[in-house]
């Protein structure tokens, strides 16, 4: 299935490069909220904000997990589980994910996301696609 | 959605304009998925989720709006 880019304002006035943003539905024991999330293949963790998700009713496992930025940022977050739809229902993963100690853009990262499905960018094409593998990977 | 060819279904998906997104700068807005249209906003995503119900939930969708370019 094939997704469009989208651009986001910056605070000068100008637009952000396109990005490849999915609205996921991110699904708690309690609620569920529909969130736009990063398709981040430079990312290792599938992440979004921790008191988010315990507004979902997402219980943190206990493990935590030390996460640093691309200029090496550290911050620990928590780990969890949750069940991520998207594609108007045509794709659902549970997923583990982690609780970020802060506000950030929930991102979809290598560990999960990028390993259960296809993923390809088009960026001149402004557009980016998720499939579901066609044959079962063995390990 | 629309489906081109059995291989390319594309999903479509209204987003806020640049222009609409200016005043929620630093801020997470709930959008129409439909039409783009902010309906909602807040400093946060568990705002949002606390002033909802699921169902009012339905049909829209929650960004963040950082307004500086972002490494990730």
């Amino acid at each position: 299935m094939r997704f469009a880019f989208q651009r986001l304002r910056l605070s000068d006035g100008s637009l952000d490069c396109p990005r490849p943003l999915l609205n996921v539905s991110v699904v708690g024991p309690r609620r569920h909220a529909p969130a736009l999330m990063l398709v981040d293949s430079g990312s290792s963790e599938t992440m979004l904000p921790k008191r988010f998700l315990e507004a979902l009713g997402v219980q943190f496992s206990g493990e935590k997990s030390e996460v640093s930025s691309f200029c090496a940022e550290r911050h620990e977050a928590e780990v969890a589980a949750v069940t991520l739809r998207f594609g108007g229902g045509r794709f659902e993963v549970s997923t583990r994910v982690l609780g970020f100690p802060g506000q950030c853009v929930p991102v979809l990262g290598l560990r999960d996301f990028f390993g259960r499905y296809v993923v390809s960018f088009d960026a001149g094409g402004l557009s980016f696609f998720v499939s579901e593998p066609r044959h079962t990977r063995q390990n | 959605m629309s489906k081109r060819s059995d291989h390319e279904e594309f999903f479509e998906q209204a987003f806020p304009s640049a222009e609409d997104q200016a005043p929620y700068i630093g801020k997470v807005v709930a959008f129409d998925n439909r039409t783009g249209a902010i309906r909602d906003s807040a400093d946060t995503f568990e705002e949002l989720v606390d002033r909802h119900t699921d169902e009012s939930l339905d049909g829209l969708a929650l960004l963040y709006i950082p307004g500086v370019p972002f490494i990730a």
